[in-house]
């Protein structure tokens, strides 16, 4: 499973878990939501980022609707 | 289809934008009055801070700097004529952002008062800045008492000029290591630039020395520098104006290049809009007060200084000035490090030659992006001074204030318009 | 004269589980008769104002906000649960409050911390999901959506960009999945092993890798695909994914695949893929009779055939009779209430596979919906929607079953209550504790309680003390759903 570079706006990421699926390497995992489940994920030493979330433009669905066609 | 290239697009003239800013060459090289400077700053013109205001809308410490300033420049004899005269329409306003000039608070620009030029090597264009007057009871709070005045005179008539010569002389002073190192001192370069101040002072001794011949004079000159700490905020300020100006009118382009305030509406201007005002009202600062003051007596907020946070600095590299942190009332040195994390989540670049020791030397988050602001709901972080309500009095305290979100919505809204999204 | 109040947070957002918990605290103040903390979108608005708890002040709420609404029976009641409420919004748990850097704002900014993450696990509400699933899949991530509320029309596109971004999306309403051994979202913690599984339901994963884990065996990975992959619309497209990554794990001898009866055209398709596998299968579609199936697939009517057949244990069908007890005169009547929603199906079939008569607000075929009838056995999934709206699911909050439960226990017409107990990961910290804190001095009284623990002994509630707590408080616990349900039909039968 290929992630082309350009659809990544970060760092490097190594080469350990290119084109591999989620059977085929550690799941690293980014939990957007419910803390519960990142602090579960940490006590099994899981690699896990918890996104302090909030509804995208404070709720305004009308910005977040112009929001998607400006920006990826 | 051009509708799936659009964020693309947009990535692209941010990119520019970027590349713009870093680009920048920020050179302190001269005083001089501010008529050479602003041609169109005839008599009767007052530049002010923040986006377009009118006389019936301005607040009492704005009022108060309009009447004195007309009587330092000679347009009326007394505040009541002064007042009558601003009434009457008689002064044409303007913001100094129209023309390439930033004040601090008050903000008043006018043809016979020395201005700071900064000049960006990168793309030879040039930003202006008045003097720092000082702490206490100054024109830029709304002063404009015989003392108010006296000061702004000896201003232009006596350190103006000699900064000038000293300048010259120089060569120019190279802003960008200077605010660097700054950094790495404890400075952010709006609530707190003691260690730039300290450091222009140094760098501009020997040649003000040689270019004064009057000893008295010059020590005079070397006491009012010395006790300012607040002399860099202005050298700040047009050294901010000098780097983003190039940064307007980039097609597409949705990075922020000015955030400004006239005590009533908060303003900014976004790259990819040329220089469209998008204004809301003011917020109040939060903070902290001097002994004897308190909310009560808090005027809205005001100045041209936020330019200073455009560009990665005041409240963006809180980090870096964790005292600043106490002094504004944002906690303690952990909260300035996480107040500078979370500009990061509105930003898109990282200043590689403007780094914070605390965090791990990070670059100084830059570039607001207007796209960022409205999906993430967070609005830039200030570090502000807050001034009494009444002209005259001063700074009454210092806190953080944050960019109306309203701003950044009606920017965004007038994007979309203007790149045809339906 | 009671009193209704509402304060609003402008921007302030807090997940379905602290709000549960801060609005569980203040409904519970003196002279509180009820209270909900609930962001201002238009659909809360509504169920506030059905619960006689929106007042004008709470209406200027946007979706970004939150409304904080207390009733209580009077002004001063109603004014202390509000400054209650305050400090606890402004107080968050020591766990957040102690952490010293901020946390990630975005996807985009949590990627910047980990440049490698693979997985997105997505449970924000249902409105928002599917543009964050989209957003993670165009980072490259696989992504799992535990929300549900996601619109049938976002899944499909969704998974057909996922499949051609070689990309897996489990879910919508996935709550559950193990990958290499790792549990997510409400799993239990099972034995590494050689079968894998692919579900379409939550709970039917957890039942399935846990009667796996008493036999002796493991679980290679159990994927959640959501309860709508193998709709005829989405037409099985994570399940394709997951069968063609099962193929090639080597680890995988064995897969266990479970849903409610698909339609024949998507089972037809299902067919043609196992046929063109090395590997052996088992294929639960809750009740469906009489699969086509190639010959490397073995159909299992029940999770625990499903178990049995994958593990290969024996079935214990005998119910133990020997244990039941026949109910008394008026009392007739089962009272099934669940947790998870393939629990409820699983005994649904087992009553039917009987020829009892049974009803359900999440009737399988052949089983009749609650409007059609208002006697009889009924089987109650409430982690069904029309419960779950504006609440949390009873996996997160069991004090959704309290009443309905306290209900039954005194109704003379009832002669045995059924209960899921789903212990592991995601679930509340004692479920078993909380069960017997409702039953109070029931014991052994009439009517006949009867449960089975979904779990295992590593799982941080540990099964045996679950079962041990039960039993005290004079539950007949069985050694599964199935086991249960069958106790149940042999009160009555008997």
């Amino acid at each position: 499973m290929t992630r082309p570079p350009e659809d990544r706006k970060t760092a490097e990421p190594d080469q350990s878990s290119i084109g591999l699926n989620l059977l085929e390497a550690p799941i690293r995992v980014v939990n957007i939501g419910l803390q519960k489940f990142a602090d579960d994920l940490v006590g099994q030493d899981v690699e896990v980022v918890q996104v302090d979330w909030a509804p995208p433009a404070r709720g305004n669905t009308r910005l977040a609707n112009l929001l998607s066609r400006l920006m990826d | 289809m051009r509708e799936a290239s659009l964020p693309k697009r947009i990535d692209a003239a941010n990119q520019k934008a970027i590349e713009r800013l870093f680009q920048a060459d920020p050179v302190l090289v001269d005083v001089i009055p501010a008529k050479e400077a602003i041609p169109a700053l005839v008599d009767h013109t007052i530049l002010h801070a923040g986006p377009p205001i009118a006389w019936d809308q301005m607040c009492g410490p704005m009022r108060g700097a309009v009447v004195g300033i007309a009587m330092f420049e000679g347009w009326a004899d007394d505040l009541r004529q002064a007042e009558e005269l601003a009434s009457e329409d008689e002064f044409a306003f303007h913001p100094n952002h129209h023309f390439s000039a930033v004040g601090p608070m008050t903000g008043m620009t006018t043809r016979s008062q020395p201005v700071l030029v900064v000049e960006n090597r990168a793309f030879g264009n040039r930003a202006f800045c008045t003097l720092n007057e000082g702490l206490g009871k100054v024109m830029r709070f709304g002063g404009n008492d015989a003392s108010v005045l006296a000061r702004l005179a000896w201003l232009r008539d006596v350190l103006g000029p000699a900064l000038g010569a000293a300048l010259r002389k120089s060569g120019g002073i190279s802003l960008k290591p200077l605010v660097a190192r700054g950094l790495t001192m404890g400075d952010e370069m709006h609530q707190r630039n003691v260690g730039c101040s300290s450091l222009i002072v140094r760098a501009l001794a020997p040649d003000l020395a040689r270019s004064v011949e009057d000893h008295s004079m010059l020590a005079d000159m070397l006491a009012f520098l010395g006790a300012n700490d607040q002399f860099f905020l202005n050298i700040a300020m047009a050294m901010g104006k000098a780097v983003m100006d190039p940064v307007r009118g980039i097609d597409a382009a949705t990075v922020v290049t000015a955030m400004s305030r006239n005590g009533t509406d908060f303003g900014i201007t976004v790259s990819g809009l040329d220089d469209q005002w998008f204004t809301a009202p003011v917020e109040m600062p939060t903070g902290l007060y001097f002994p004897g003051f308190t909310a009560a007596d808090a005027n809205p907020d005001m100045g041209d200084s936020t330019i200073v946070e455009t560009v990665g600095l005041g409240g963006f590299a809180m980090a870096a000035a964790p005292a600043v942190a106490g002094f504004v009332g944002a906690g303690s040195a952990a909260e300035a490090a996480n107040t500078t994390r979370t500009m990061g989540e509105i930003t898109l670049a990282r200043n590689p030659e403007w780094t914070m020791p605390s965090l791990d030397y990070q670059g100084v988050p830059t570039g607001i992006d207007i796209r960022l602001v409205v999906e993430t709901g967070i609005t830039p972080l200030i570090n502000t001074g807050i001034a009494h309500r009444e002209p005259g009095v001063g700074q009454v305290g210092a806190g953080v204030v944050r960019a109306p979100f309203d701003c950044f919505e009606k920017a965004l809204t007038a994007l979309a318009d203007r790149l045809e999204v339906v | 004269m009671n009193c209704c109040v509402n304060q609003v947070r402008r921007g302030l957002f807090l997940d379905s589980v602290v709000l549960m918990q801060v609005s569980r605290t203040v409904a519970a103040l003196p002279g509180v008769e009820d209270a909900a903390l609930m962001m201002g979108t238009p659909a809360n608005q509504e169920i506030l104002e059905n619960s006689g708890l929106l007042v004008p002040d709470g209406e200027s709420a946007g979706g970004g906000d939150l409304i904080v609404a207390i009733r209580a029976e009077d002004e001063t009641a109603a004014t202390a649960a509000m400054d209650q409420a305050v400090l606890l919004l402004d107080h968050p748990a020591a766990v957040r409050a102690a952490s010293a850097a901020v946390q990630p704002r975005t996807l985009r900014s949590a990627l910047r911390v980990d440049p490698n993450a693979n997985l997105a696990l997505i449970s924000v509400p249902g409105d928002f999901a599917a543009a964050e699933a989209r957003k993670a899949l165009r980072a490259g991530l696989h992504v799992m959506i535990f929300s549900d509320n996601v619109s049938l029309d976002d899944e499909i596109a969704l998974k057909l960009e996922a499949r051609q971004r070689e990309l897996l999306v489990m879910g919508p309403d996935c709550g559950t999945a193990i990958l290499g051994g790792i549990p997510l979202a409400f799993a239990n913690h099972v034995p590494v092993g050689d079968i894998g599984i692919i579900g379409a339901s939550g709970t039917g994963i957890q039942e399935v890798s846990c009667l796996i884990a008493q036999a002796g065996a493991g679980i290679s990975h159990a994927i959640g695909v959501g309860g709508r992959d193998l709709s005829d619309e989405v037409g099985g497209i994570s399940t394709l994914t997951a069968l063609e990554w099962l193929e090639s794990d080597p680890k995988t001898r064995h897969i266990v695949l479970l849903s409610k009866p698909p339609s024949a055209a998507v089972v037809e398709r299902i067919s043609a893929e196992l046929d063109h596998s090395r590997k052996s299968f088992t294929v639960c579609f809750l009740g469906a009779e009489d699969l086509p199936l190639p010959a490397n697939a073995v159909a299992a009517r029940t999770l625990r055939a499903a178990a049995a057949s994958a593990s290969g244990f024996q079935e214990d069908t005998s119910g133990g009779t020997g244990l039941a007890r026949p109910l008394a005169g008026e009392r007739k009547w089962v009272r099934g209430f669940f947790s998870g929603g393939s629990l409820a199906a699983e005994a649904q079939v087992i009553f039917l596979d009987q020829g009892i008569r049974v009803t359900s607000n999440a009737p399988i075929q052949g089983a009749h919906a609650l409007s059609e009838v208002t006697a009889g056995h009924t089987l109650l999934d409430l982690g069904d929607d029309q419960y779950t709206r504006g609440r949390p699911h009873p996996m997160i909050d069991p004090a959704v079953r309290d009443d309905p439960l306290r209900q039954a226990l005194h109704d003379p017409t009832v002669g045995a209550v059924l209960l899921d107990i789903v212990i592991g990961y995601g679930a509340s910290e004692d479920p078993a504790a909380h069960v017997a804190r409702i039953l109070g001095h029931h014991g052994n009284r009439d009517p006949v309680v009867i449960a089975s623990v979904t779990g295992t002994e590593e799982d941080p509630q540990v099964l045996s003390r679950q079962v041990s707590i039960l039993d005290s408080a004079g539950v007949w616990v069985r050694p599964s759903n199935a086991a249960a349900a069958e106790a149940a039909l042999a009160c009555i039968v008997a």
